[in-house]
């Protein structure tokens, strides 16, 4: 019917949080390889990731460090090869030379493309799709309409972040570590980090840096969901336990409904809990064709376009 | 000739027809130019379609070669439209194009294989499997990240050499610190405007992977909450100084960033790299 996936970065997580809500699991932290008990960075740990949330039913995906350079590479080829025989649902790669590395090393493994790896076009997806990527994840950056203009030019899945922060960039360098005054990874890597300027804020998590404010479409979810997007995703790196536990609960429950038929969906306690979860408030992302940060919508004190500013840039498109 | 054996080339970018006089009278190979709306230049430094021809000609006469820089990423309703911009181009007479979406790299070459395919520094080449990912769908050269050391750059460069396949470094530009560049939207998540821009309709200004505008969030002043502030400002470089080391890489194209660039200062750069490659072959 649909499926509602998020990360799991390491097993300290997997055993701690009920992911009930969740269909599908990403194992793994993408954004750094270094991340104290990334599940996919030891085959060990992907083994033993694999076999507590099959236990638990859920397809399961090992996501891969996104941005691997030459010192990377050999240690992920072997972890690939370790993992061979495992029974993962798929390989999540950030990155189009990691795609060539699972076709040469001729492993049958459904390749996703994360969302590092910049794909704009239908086009390019059907490329892939050829190279053996089923399920692409569009660069944020594109607005609905291109978005579900990919999900019905293309042969492949496309995944629909629904909620949770936006990954805006990643770095070479661990940001963390670099203002840690000497401190080891273990030490700092999951303190909160936020940035502000001004009234702007931003999250970083080491070497990846995220929105400030959590990308929200559960007042748009039924129309998604009708649209045809079936496959959705919740972004939870850095989130704690309740976080992760309560928007994945929200979602399930909401999507559910949705696909009885129901339009009525919204709850105010739901609305309650996901504002409280998320002090630095919400945005659409880019869906709208707008900022990434804006709120365009009737809940949360979000912005309404009028249909005068939609038509003049329908037209303009 | 093996690619060792090359004369290492110097590639300085094109914005206008009064720094193409100039840069027609330079020691260098080629230059890159973009189509107005689709490069990383800000669109007074671009040009028109029908000028291509034009600029292909001016820059034969004299030996050199035009690279066109189509680097921005297509909305998936343009794409269409962007194949049409690139092959008007090459019925114009370009030889050489720069690309960042792989599915542009593959049309090009399944229906002009004549044609040289440049990825990009827009694809974030990151290593030798990235390149030869490139190398695959056809491309000639890969432009390598600003990001890589001297080392990294030569082990992607000698692991393409025997598919006769090059490596471009841009020896002087600008270096995205916060994120890598090519992977950046925070400027568009902050801020992002719709624009007219000649035969592209719509413009992403802010997303430096739709529009080439970045706005550069990053300069600002970011304080954590320890009110350290974060230094996260993008750097201009000029890497002159890993110019040996590049030769020895075997690194064949160095390119100079910055399509606004005055031509007295490009003169000058051209003058140091030519000199410092000059200085570097007297030793051998």
């Amino acid at each position: 019917m649909f499926e509602l996936s998020t990360h799991v970065p390491t097993l300290d997580v997997l055993e701690k949080v009920d992911l009930s809500p969740y269909h599908a699991l990403y194992l793994g932290d993408p954004t750094c390889p270094m991340v104290p008990g990334n599940i996919s960075s030891d085959p060990v740990l992907v083994e033993r990731a694999l076999q507590l949330a099959k236990e638990e039913g859920k397809k399961c995906y090992l996501s891969l460090y996104a941005e691997p350079r030459n010192r990377d590479l050999p240690w992920l080829e072997e972890l690939l090869e370790k993992v061979a025989h495992l029974p993962l649902d798929g390989i999540e790669v950030h990155n189009l030379g990691l795609v060539r590395m699972v076709r040469r090393l001729g492993l049958s493994f459904p390749i996703h493309l994360g969302v590092f790896a910049n794909l704009y076009t239908h086009e390019t997806a059907k490329l892939l799709y050829n190279m053996g990527v089923v399920r692409i994840f569009p660069n944020p950056e594109l607005s609905l309409e291109e978005v579900d203009y990919i999900r019905t030019h293309a042969p492949t899945q496309v995944t629909l972040q629904i909620h949770g922060k936006i990954p805006l960039g990643i770095s070479e360098d661990c940001f963390i570590l670099e203002y840690s005054g000497g401190k080891r990874c273990q030490e700092v890597c999951f303190e909160p980090h936020w940035l502000v300027s001004g009234k702007w804020k931003l999250k970083n998590i080491g070497r990846a840096t995220l929105s400030g404010k959590d990308l929200c479409l559960i007042e748009y979810l039924g129309s998604l969901y009708w649209r045809g997007f079936r496959v959705f995703y919740i972004q939870t790196l850095r989130e704690s336990l309740e976080y992760i536990e309560t928007i994945g609960n929200i979602y399930r429950r909401v999507l559910e409904k949705i696909s009885q038929g129901v339009d009525d969906y919204l709850e105010a306690s739901d609305l309650e809990s996901m504002a409280s979860l998320s002090p630095q408030g919400f945005c659409n992302g880019y869906l709208f064709r707008r900022s990434g940060h804006r709120y365009i919508g009737r809940l949360f004190g979000g912005e309404r376009i009028t249909p005068m500013e939609v038509g003049k840039e329908g037209m303009e498109q | 000739m093996p690619l060792a054996d090359k004369r290492c080339e110097i590639i300085v970018p094109c914005g206008d027809f009064q720094v193409l006089s100039c840069i027609l009278s330079m020691d260098v190979d080629a230059f890159y130019f973009g189509i107005r709306g689709w490069s990383r230049a800000d669109r007074n430094q671009e040009f028109s379609l029908f000028q291509v021809e034009e600029l292909c000609e001016r820059a034969q006469e004299k030996g050199k070669r035009a690279l066109l820089s189509f680097n921005l990423m297509p909305s998936p309703m343009e794409a269409e439209q962007a194949w049409r911009v690139v092959r008007e181009a090459i019925l114009r007479g370009v030889k050489e194009v720069i690309c960042s979406d792989p599915f542009l790299a593959i049309r090009i070459k399944e229906n002009y294989p004549q044609v040289d395919i440049h990825a990009s520094l827009g694809a974030v080449v990151l290593s030798s499997e990235e390149a030869h990912f490139w190398a695959d769908l056809g491309a000639s050269r890969v432009v390598l990240s600003p990001h890589l050391s001297s080392q990294e750059i030569e082990e992607i460069t000698l692991s393409l050499a025997s598919r006769s396949v090059e490596t471009e470094v841009m020896i002087f530009g600008v270096r995205c610190h916060a994120t890598m560049l090519g992977l950046c939207r925070m400027s568009s998540y902050f801020d992002m405007n719709l624009e007219n821009s000649g035969l592209r309709t719509v413009i992403w200004s802010g997303s430096s992977k739709r529009s080439g505008v970045c706005y550069r969030t990053c300069s600002q002043e970011w304080l954590d909450h320890k009110g350290r502030e974060w230094e996260w400002a993008p750097e201009f470089y000029w890497d002159l100084w890993k110019l040996p080391a590049l030769l020895q890489a075997g690194v064949r194209a160095l390119k100079i960033g910055g399509r606004g660039m005055g031509w007295k200062k490009m003169r000058a750069l051209v003058k140091a790299i030519r000199e410092k490659i000059r200085e570097e072959e007297s030793y051998v």
